[in-house]
């Protein structure tokens, strides 16, 4: 036998160790102390999905495609000296020179900016425009059904270029939505010959080549990417429709799953920006001295939907009942820690053309009296009905108040079984669940859109199956009208039609909550609810 | 010898194929409409339905099948719903990233498990083997989200030891030229030790929680082995002989325990690789598979996701097989058996 003392294992984690402890000592991988002077980091929750425009699903998508990408016009913003950029109201052109109706108000001419070009040099040309809005209203992604409120009947012939640099838009009537929209970054002026030079005759959109590649005609131009990590923008130098000498250099879009940890990363100066935070980490980031939040109050309305195919949930009782026993005050206090507001029905505050115009009123007070008389009346005792709330595991605010719920709906005699579901299997089954929670945001803000996806007839959005052909009517006018004054009137009248329907429990809006290092300002409160990279700035 | 090599390679493309087999068969089962969450929420019926076609989840689960298996064999594994980008190649890009932190952390739970086992196998009911007991008990029970916050705020943002978890370096570093893929590597290799060393303090911390996590079950088949192996005849003869007594813990006591040692470590680098590494991607926001295959089943993502579960059945195959010829290395027992 022969025994040697061997120490390879020692030998080994001897080296581990000096060679962390000599890390440890290295100046340069200090977190804050690295940052380059001009470059910010953005975190969102979510990764990049896709640099598709069409295609986008992730806040951290779009908020690239929202800045790599200009767009003919650009929502103006008032600045209230708070560090938020606020929405004025209006849309200004960006990439366009101007942007006029005709007297009919049927036709929206567009002259571009001279001398505007792609990241690679090209000219972007009325060509561009008129088939990067093709696309936008083609069938290559879901934009197709929000591009039906442009009013525009066959994109092929109703989207034409008169000239290089000037694009008509033939609509069949005026709608305030259609400038609004076309602000938004889904209207995306893209490189016609680029994409179609990867198009296939399986892909004639160029779909697969637009989910890694863009050819940026907005601010900012993509350097480099990580996958699942991070993608580093930084300032697109062929970029002349504003000014950006004040924007950031470069802006860095991060990954950052974990609510918590992005919190104790913006703690430590490794971010600087969190795009998205959840009430519990709001509050605890007003704690902190060195950070500031944007509270950004936002018509992003959670409610309960009442499946109208359920036996029980026809029962308009049935359904006011549950609404007056919704722990509403609770949910925003406790769940959401004070970032809410309230939802006056389907169109709250600050929704265009809402019943509320203050954001303090409420459809259906807490009342477990009343509650109980009209369960009574619907032929329910105490413990007579019971229901499936079901809820998005993976939304925490939405599953607090689940439980929030069904303890409320217990004390006035509603047993309330809670069924937590994966995204996939939530939202396979939408329209088919006996009660569900969920939370729903109208780009724009429109009060006769958010009503048409959500509750008229037959609509794939209507989750609830409600159906009601007064509120089918009166939104069928209100798209129809071109007079503001009788859009908001028709408006009105359906929105109270649903308020008395409870179709919904009408839960609470819920603002988007932007942490920031101090000194980060020029947050913007936009429409699309994305931020403007250009506009984020940094104070001493 | 090269047919024993010949027959192992043969057993484990068996194994690979089985794993794909089964991964479809399984992935079929999953709740939600891939084309559903695909098309978007905004998306109508037809739109729903060009997805399913584009994607040819509308054919027949037999037709379906032979695609998948034809497109396995040209080691195509379909594209992803979420990004429309081709899923090998998505997670080719992302799995370095998982091999450093999966790798380093199965070196810290291999040295952690034998010094820690070895340890209480020498302090046998003392208080060396109580400490260890209430290490492998904490170790075991403690929840790794937990602890994975208590680490940041106290070893990140408190004393400043690590590097903040936002992906594989700090703000101010770019990544080095790609050669292996392992950025401390490839740091090294470039010659640019501040990046190695930036990229081992973000690093280290993931790989500690999750070695530490991972190291009770090393610990305790140590333990055990050991023990078995110092009380049997050829330790005590060793011991007659007068040989020292770290002479016989090490080449009585840990060659012989060695085997069981071997089979548990094929077992936590599983672990490391494809279980803990998930949670622990997710909560240090790091760029591997792991975080790529929660995001894919978020999204009911079928063709990210059979990918995933392919690739970590590989893995397992790969090193179980390794595994064998490790155990012929430290026994040769093991080969003598099977020439018989």
């Amino acid at each position: 036998m022969a025994h040697r003392s061997r120490s390879l294992g020692a030998l080994v984690a001897s080296g581990l160790f000096m060679t962390a402890a000599a890390c440890g000592s290295g100046a340069a991988s200090n977190d804050s102390g690295s940052a380059a002077a001009d470059e910010l980091v953005v975190a969102y929750s979510q990764d990049i999905d896709t640099l598709d425009p069409h295609q986008f699903k992730t806040d951290a998508g779009y908020g690239v495609v929202g800045n790599i990408y200009g767009t003919l016009l650009q929502e103006s913003y008032t600045d209230g000296d708070d560090g938020v950029l606020s929405y004025a109201g209006e849309s200004a052109p960006y990439l366009a020179e101007s942007a006029t109706w005709d007297d009919a108000q049927t036709t929206l001419t567009f002259e571009l900016k001279d001398g505007l070009t792609f990241a690679g040099g090209e000219p972007i040309t009325a060509e561009d425009v008129v088939w990067s809005l093709q696309r936008a209203l083609s069938d290559v992604g879901y934009v197709q059904a929000i591009g039906q409120w442009l009013n525009v009947t066959d994109p092929a012939t109703d989207i034409v270029a008169t000239g290089d640099t000037t694009v008509e838009l033939h609509v069949t009537h005026y709608s305030p939505l259609i400038e609004q929209f076309l602000a938004f970054q889904i209207f995306a002026i893209l490189d016609k010959s680029a994409v179609e030079a990867q198009a296939t005759a399986d892909d004639p959109w160029g779909a697969a080549y637009l989910a890694a590649e863009a050819t940026a005609s907005g601010p900012y131009v993509v350097e480099s990417r990580v996958p699942g990590q991070s993608m580093t923008l930084t300032k697109n130098p062929e970029f002349t429709a504003a000014d950006l000498a004040d924007a950031p250099e470069t802006i860095v879009v991060q990954s950052m799953p974990d609510p918590q940890q992005a919190f104790l990363a913006l703690q430590n100066g490794a971010v600087d920006v969190i795009f998205g935070m959840t009430p519990d980490t709001a509050q605890a980031l007003e704690q902190d001295d060195g950070l500031e939040l944007y509270d950004l109050e936002y018509s992003l309305v959670a409610y309960v939907g009442f499946n109208y195919e359920d036996p029980a949930l026809k029962d308009v009782r049935v359904r006011q009942a549950l609404s007056h026993l919704m722990p509403c005050q609770a949910l925003r206090e406790d769940v959401m820690k004070g970032y809410a507001g309230a939802a006056y029905g389907a169109v709250p505050y600050p929704m265009r053309d809402s019943l509320d115009e203050t954001g303090e009123e409420v459809a259906y007070s807490t009342d477990v009296e009343r509650a109980q008389e009209l369960l009574a009346e619907a032929g329910y005792g105490p413990g007579e009905l019971s229901l499936t709330l079901s809820v998005p595991a993976s939304d925490e605010s939405l599953s607090q108040s689940a439980v929030f719920i069904q303890s409320a709906l217990r004390e006035g005699g509603v047993e309330v079984e809670v069924n937590e579901m994966s995204d996939a299997d939530y939202n396979e089954n939408l329209g088919s669940m006996q009660m569900f929670l969920d939370s729903w945001y109208s780009w724009g803000q429109d009060s006769v859109y958010q009503m048409f996806f959500l509750l008229t007839t037959g609509l794939f959005t209507n989750y609830t199956n409600f159906s009601n052909a007064e509120v089918d009517e009166l939104v069928r006018q209100a798209m129809a009208t071109s007079d503001p004054d009788e859009r908001r009137a028709l408006s009105q009248q359906a929105q109270q039609v649903i308020i008395d329907q409870a179709p919904w429990a009408f839960l609470f809006t819920r603002d988007y909550l932007v942490g920031a290092r101090e000194g980060v300002v020029g947050i913007t409160h936009s429409n699309d609810a994305n931020l403007r990279f250009d506009q984020l700035r940094v104070t001493d | 010898m090269l047919t024993t090599t010949g027959k192992r390679a043969g057993v484990a493309l068996l194994s690979i194929l089985g794993v794909a087999v089964l991964t479809f068969f399984i992935t079929q089962l999953l709740p939600g409409d891939p084309a559903r969450i695909a098309a978007g929420q905004y998306a109508s019926a037809d739109q729903v339905a060009q997805v399913r076609a584009k994607y040819g989840l509308d054919q027949s689960v037999p037709v379906q099948f032979a695609q998948y298996m034809a497109d396995f064999f040209r080691l195509d594994l379909g594209t992803s719903i979420r990004t429309d980008q081709p899923v090998r190649d998505e997670l080719t890009s992302r799995l370095p990233a998982t091999l450093e932190l999966g790798l380093t952390a199965l070196l810290i739970a291999v040295l952690l498990g034998v010094g820690l086992g070895v340890t209480a196998a020498v302090h046998r009911y003392r208080i060396g083997d109580r400490l260890v007991q209430i290490f492998v008990v904490l170790a075991s029970a403690t929840a790794v989200f937990w602890i994975a916050l208590v680490a940041i705020t106290t070893l990140v943002n408190g004393w400043g030891i690590f590097n903040s978890p936002t992906g594989r370096l700090p703000r101010g570093f770019a990544p080095p030229d790609h050669v292996t893929g392992l950025y401390v590597v490839d740091a090294l290799l470039a010659g640019d030790p501040q990046t190695a060393g930036a990229a081992l303090r973000t690093l280290l911390l993931p790989a500690l929680l999750l070695g530490v996590l991972a190291s009770p079950s090393i610990v305790k088949i140590v333990r055990s082995a050991t023990i078995r192996a110092l009380e049997s005849d050829f330790a005590r003869t060793s011991r007659s002989f007068g040989y020292p007594a770290r002479s016989i813990l090490v080449q009585d006591g840990l060659r012989n325990s060695l085997l069981p040692v071997i089979t548990n470590v094929g077992l936590v680098a599983g672990f490391v690789l494809a279980g803990g590494d998930v949670i622990i991607e997710q909560l240090f926001a790091w760029p591997g598979i792991g975080g790529y295959a929660y995001s894919s089943l978020q999204e009911n993502d079928l063709f990210a996701l059979r990918g995933y579960v392919i690739a970590i059945g590989v893995a397992y195959v790969l090193i179980n097989t390794a595994l064998e010829f490790v155990y012929g290395w430290a026994d040769p027992r093991v080969n003598l058996a099977e020439g018989s």
